[in-house]
């Protein structure tokens, strides 16, 4: 069989999706995606205090939809019917798009959700009917049953749809209650009617849509401005609080807006979705299923692994509720344990349940045992894996994938050498060392945790080197063991407005494919470094911008034609070949075929390219793609190439070189751009 | 099966309905066992009025989101059709008949859990063979983890992730030892289920419901250790007037998709091609017995 001696592992690591996003430092931060631009442009120095106010103005995000994520379902279920639960962990899971389950662009609903939400409004449905004077806001003996039902639509439908009921919608909906009444009378009718409200899309849907201005941007309304913010700071729907102030229009005011913010922020809920979001950017939402080798760790048990997941949730709390900032994250000198946990570390517990213990060597946020665990192998620690999460997460770098043709694996478990050992000589060939030495130097920092969170003080009777390097910057950082290295992190704008995307394409439910929402998420990354960043000061930030407030017209209505929903969630930024540099200069290609590059990595040295080509003449094509020449062409795929008149020249192969008439084909190249 | 840890995403759905467009798979064998049977109880006569009013609310939700499509453009035009999709399968659904008793509600099990998965992957393939008994279908797919499997075969006495084995190097003999393992393994679970189908008779033969189902077990990668599709091999049971059994055949790196034709003609059907059509066309030439 064939294979190389070298392996590279960031096919494990990088999982889903190779993607690209910039740099994090500001001499890489051109690396493709629009707007892009990580808060160096300062135009938003307006004299403004507020540090978003005016700076995209001129663009704004455009008016969408977004379906409710699971964990918004499950949650806005609980608040909208007393003593009703669904799971949201037994829905059709859907897209993860950059490790976040929430992106608007691909939440959608399949056949299988369907039939799903369909189930669950039967289940409640049921409930309500069985105790339907609990739920009625009248009687329906004395104001007659056509008449209450017509009430409990009106009022039941105002919480579920988060607005008020249009006339039209009403008489939808007792058209049905009228139908099933008379032949079953008043609960079988009002059974069905509960059912279709909890499957209507505006239960399932949030809008952003608004009122259209003289100037022809579109202001939200007061009860999607209500409704944005509920599931922003607390991921449910309105409280009664809320709702009053939407229905009194006057959620429009900024000041009110601001001031409800801060209300809803000092709520025990707004927690919520603050641990959602961290479960999501550092991957330990995997905590309880990541697999470990019973032989090898048989103390990660169940109950370890819930409390691991506490652990995160208290520290991140704790620091939150303090008023403090990344940094006091990062470099927490606690951490917050169940006595079994305790244990587990080997640190003393005061007594009693779970408690605040102080703890250096513990704490910090990429020291907690979830974080840890999540990032390790069934049988090791995994420098690798921990070196892309810091990569990836804080520094929001986008690593390339490993080049085709690689074996990728991790190297073998061998008790005569110590990790780090392993690695170092794994990642040695050349071909590999290029991106591993941004990736491993960081992911040693760890290795005094083993594969399952808890200190060790050798490495199977080998000593451990902890010290290592961020690589890739303007000048190496060099540190000594992970408090080190998070202390580097801290102090790094660079991280702090990483930070401030990360959460922000929570928050927003993705922001990639939008100019609007990009320029938010800039504008909000240089309020936040501006802070010195204050975790907390990131829900005002937004909620003060107008990209909050105010949409554009997104794609005409109605459409010239729909384009299909991508269902692969893969968010690419795509773009036309003339946009990656050659200007004036592009080469031109033949018309009878359409481009498309999506870029599938880029680091500060070098990207990878995957070009999608289409046949869109009516006959068969043999096609030559020309693109400009950047760089040198390290690897290829699916294509053989050559230089033409100072471009590259890219032919297919014998399974795509030709295309029949509509039909795609696919090749691809990465290359170093070298100095 | 375990598909949804990664969530969905080209890389880790195996069925699709039309290009780039997943069929959504349910990892809960409950759940599949209540969509296939729970609604059954009653008699005919409120099973018929269950399927009238559910079908009455689809047509209502068709309205509501037809009215939301009106306000808004492009991209969230194309989620609302989604939307209207999914909606035309629910209402097929309800509508579709089963002929069928319900058997015995499954065992509850974790269906996520690591250990759980033989148990899961059982519980599966017997809903598979009851959904072909009942003719509550035709086809049916079981997809057994998604790309990149973190499943440690702990009943096996193995300790590394699938995944993990699938790149292990051809000089640690163990390592590759434990791989084909795992791959004996499924191959067992394979065998099970054609034991399940050769068990049932076909009420519309002389012989069992396997002499008249095509069984394709399959794999996504050819080299997982070097992320190829070539020499992917595929494995074809049952259906013995159809194929000849007891044959290894080499279709010199043909594409699989003519191999998805030839099975789609067995069946009766008269495509040509099967996915992107540049990827061949017409069946595997001699396949057919």
């Amino acid at each position: 069989m064939k294979h190389h001696g070298s392996l590279l592992l960031l096919a494990l690591a990088t999982g889903l999706a190779p993607g690209c996003k910039g740099a994090s430092s500001d001499e890489a931060d051109s690396a493709g995606t629009e707007g892009d631009g990580t808060g160096t442009s300062g135009d938003d120095d307006g004299g403004d205090d507020d540090g978003l106010q005016s700076a995209c103005d001129e663009q704004l995000p455009a008016r969408r939809i977004r379906r409710l994520s699971h964990a918004e379902y499950e949650a806005t279920v609980a608040d909208l019917v007393a003593g009703q639960q669904v799971d949201a962990s037994l829905l059709a899971s859907d897209v993860v798009v950059d490790g976040y389950l929430n992106n608007a662009d691909v939440l959608v609903v399949s056949g299988l959700l369907a039939d799903q939400y369909r189930a669950n409004a039967e289940t409640i449905a049921d409930a309500m009917v069985g105790d339907l004077s609990a739920f009625l806001p009248c009687d329906p003996g004395a104001t007659g049953e056509a008449d209450c039902a017509q009430t409990f639509v009106e009022s039941f439908g105002r919480r579920a749809f988060r607005r008020p009921l249009e006339a039209a919608e009403v008489e939808a909906f007792m058209g049905l209650y009228d139908e099933v009444a008379a032949e079953e009378g008043f609960d079988e009718a009002m059974r069905w009617v509960v059912s279709a409200l909890l499957q209507s899309p505006k239960f399932l849907y949030r809008t952003e849509l608004g009122v259209q201005l003289d100037d022809g941007t579109w202001e939200l309304t007061s009860h999607e401005l209500a409704e944005q913010l509920s599931y922003l700071v607390t991921g449910t729907m309105p409280d009664d609080e809320l709702a009053a102030a939407a229905d009194d229009d006057l959620l429009r005011d900024p000041a009110e807006l601001q001031a409800q913010a801060e209300r809803l922020v000092a709520m025990s809920s707004a927690r919520d979705p603050l641990l959602r979001f961290v479960d999501q950017w550092l991957g330990t939402r995997q905590i309880d299923f990541v697999t470990r080798d019973a032989e090898t760790y048989p103390d990660l048990t169940p109950e370890i692994r819930a409390a691991m997941r506490e652990e995160v949730a208290g520290v991140v709390t704790t620091v939150y509720e303090q008023g403090g900032t990344l940094r006091d994250l990062l470099l927490a000198d606690f951490t917050v344990a169940s006595p079994q946990l305790a244990a587990y570390y080997g640190l003393e517990h005061p007594g009693g349940g779970t408690a605040t213990i102080a703890a250096t060597e513990r704490g910090g946020l990429l020291t907690l045992g979830a974080v840890l665990t999540t990032h390790a192998l069934p049988r090791t620690s995994s420098p690798v894996h921990r070196g892309v999460m810091v990569r990836e997460r804080l520094l929001c770098n986008d690593l390339p994938p490993p080049p085709p043709g690689v074996v990728n694996g991790a190297p073998e478990v061998d008790p005569a050498a110590s990790t780090r050992e392993r690695y170092e000589q794994h990642s040695s060939d050349p071909a590999c060392a290029g991106c591993h030495q941004l990736i491993d130097p960081i992911g040693f920092a760890f290795e005094h945790y083993d594969g399952v969170g808890r200190w060790r003080d050798d490495d199977l009777g080998h000593t451990i080197d902890a010290s290592g390097y961020i690589a890739g910057g303007e000048s190496e950082v060099d540190f000594e063991g992970p408090r080190e290295l998070a202390d580097a992190l801290a102090g790094d704008p660079a991280v702090q407005a990483c930070y401030a995307r990360q959460w922000a394409s929570f928050a927003l439910g993705g922001t990639t494919n939008d100019d609007g929402f990009a320029c938010l998420v800039d504008a909000l990354g240089q309020g936040f470094v501006d802070t010195d960043a204050r975790l907390d000061a990131l829900v005002p930030l937004l909620v003060s911008a107008p990209g909050f407030r105010l949409r554009r017209d997104g794609d005409p209505i109605p459409p010239s034609d729909d384009p299909p929903p991508d269902p692969t969630g893969d968010d690419p930024t795509t773009g036309d070949p003339d946009d990656s540099g050659g200007g004036d200069d592009a080469p031109v290609n033949d018309p009878s075929i359409d481009i498309m590059v999506m870029q599938t990595g880029t680091w500060p040295t070098g990207e990878c390219n995957q070009i999608t080509v289409t046949n869109v003449s009516d006959a068969n094509v043999t096609w030559e793609v020309l693109l400009p020449i950047e760089g040198t062409i390290t690897t290829a795929w699916s294509c053989t190439w050559s230089e033409v008149g100072g471009n590259w020249s890219f032919v297919g192969v014998d399974f795509n070189g030709t295309l029949a008439p509509g039909v795609s084909g696919d090749f691809g190249y990465c290359v170093e751009f070298g100095g | 099966m375990l598909t949804s840890p990664w969530g969905g995403t080209s890389q880790t759905r195996m069925s699709y309905s039309a290009p780039a467009t997943f069929v959504t798979p349910d990892d809960d064998p409950a759940n599949v066992f209540d969509r296939m049977f729970a609604d059954l109880a009653g008699g005919d006569e409120a099973v018929e009025r269950l399927k009238a009013r559910r079908t009455r609310v689809v047509d209502l939700l068709v309205g509501e989101v037809g009215r939301m499509k009106s306000q808004v453009g492009g991209a969230q035009r194309a989620k609302l059709d989604a939307h209207l999709e999914a909606l035309a399968k629910l209402e097929q659904g309800i509508t579709s008949g089963v002929s069928c008793e319900a058997p015995p509600t499954p065992a509850a099990i974790s269906h996520l859990s690591n250990d759980a998965f033989p148990d899961t992957g059982r519980q599966h393939m017997d809903l598979m063979t009851m959904a072909l008994m009942c003719d509550m279908t035709r086809v049916a797919s079981i997809q057994w983890s998604h790309t990149v499997s973190p499943v440690v075969f702990t009943w096996l006495g193995l300790s590394e992730a699938h995944h993990s084995l699938s790149h292990i190097d051809d000089s640690n003999a163990a390592g590759v030892g434990q791989f084909i393992d795992c791959e004996r393994w499924f191959a067992d679970q394979f065998a099970y289920l054609l034991g399940q189908l050769d068990s049932i008779p076909d009420p519309d033969s002389d012989g069992t419901l396997l002499d008249t189902t095509i069984v394709l077990w399959c794999k996504e990668l050819g080299d997982g250790r070097l992320h190829d599709c070539l020499s992917v091999p595929f494995v074809v049971a049952g259906a013995t007037d159809c194929f000849g059994p007891g044959r290894y055949a080499d279709f010199g790196g043909a594409p699989h998709n003519q191999l998805l034709v030839s099975i789609c003609q067995a069946m009766g059907l008269t495509n040509d091609t099967f996915g992107d059509p540049s990827h061949g066309q017409g069946p595997l030439p001699g396949l057919l017995a």
